[in-house]
């Protein structure tokens, strides 16, 4: 990865500290959202879900929480 | 930055997205494990085949990169990038159609280099959180 590709940073696409930049990044954002963790006594979330060709879970998701404003963030994991 | 805004009735929709030739599934999980645990305001996912991705990149005008799968596949009928390393922000009362392509967002901010700053704002931290905590356009 290059900036000359037009990548989004310049670092090396496989190694472990770019894995873990992005992964910090998203981190980082969510954070200073106030999504920090919380006590244990909060219901642990489900794990990761698998998207299908028609957005499921995730469309339903935000179709339920109209009424909160809502924060959808996609990024490469490695 | 890092300074939380407790008050917020935010919720996060994090996908984990296929760009790169290390982004599997299982790479997904492992990032989900560094992610906030134990706090329903988050929900994650693995957007098998990159069709959100895909989708988003067109309802938002991300130009191609050299290397998009939607800029490259015969079947693509436009020139819309990938959508990865994007915040889109949707007020209360968005709305997402069944079987639609996904909404556009009311604001968002990204950290791509072929994006230009009339079409969204690299990301800035500081400026996320006010975003949050302030009035969406229209509402």
């Amino acid at each position: 990865m290059s900036p000359e590709d037009g990548s989004a940073l310049p670092l090396e696409r496989t190694s472990p500290p770019s894995r873990w930049l992005r992964a910090a990044g998203a981190l980082a954002v969510i954070a200073a959202l106030g999504c920090a963790p919380r006590p244990a006594a909060v219901p642990a979330t489900a794990g990761l879900a698998v998207l299908d060709g028609g957005y499921h879970p995730l469309r339903e998701r935000f179709e339920a929480e109209r009424n909160h404003p809502r924060l959808l963030v996609l990024a490469s994991p490695t | 930055m890092l300074a939380p805004l407790p008050q917020t009735d935010l919720r996060v929709h994090l996908v984990w997205v296929p760009i790169l030739d290390s982004d599997t599934q299982a790479a997904a999980e492992e990032a989900m494990a560094a992610m906030p645990k134990n706090d329903p305001r988050i929900h994650q996912y693995w957007d098998t085949g990159g069709q959100l991705a895909t989708a988003l990149g067109r309802v938002l005008g991300i130009p191609p990169r050299r290397g998009d799968a939607a800029a490259s596949s015969p079947s693509s009928s436009g020139a819309s990038g990938l959508a990865w390393d994007v915040y889109l922000l949707y007020p209360r009362q968005a709305r997402w159609p069944a079987a639609g392509a996904p909404p556009a967002p009311a604001r968002w901010m990204h950290q791509l280099n072929q994006v230009t700053s009339a079409q969204a704002p690299f990301l800035d931290g500081s400026e996320l959180r006010r975003w949050v905590g302030a009035p969406l356009p229209g509402h």
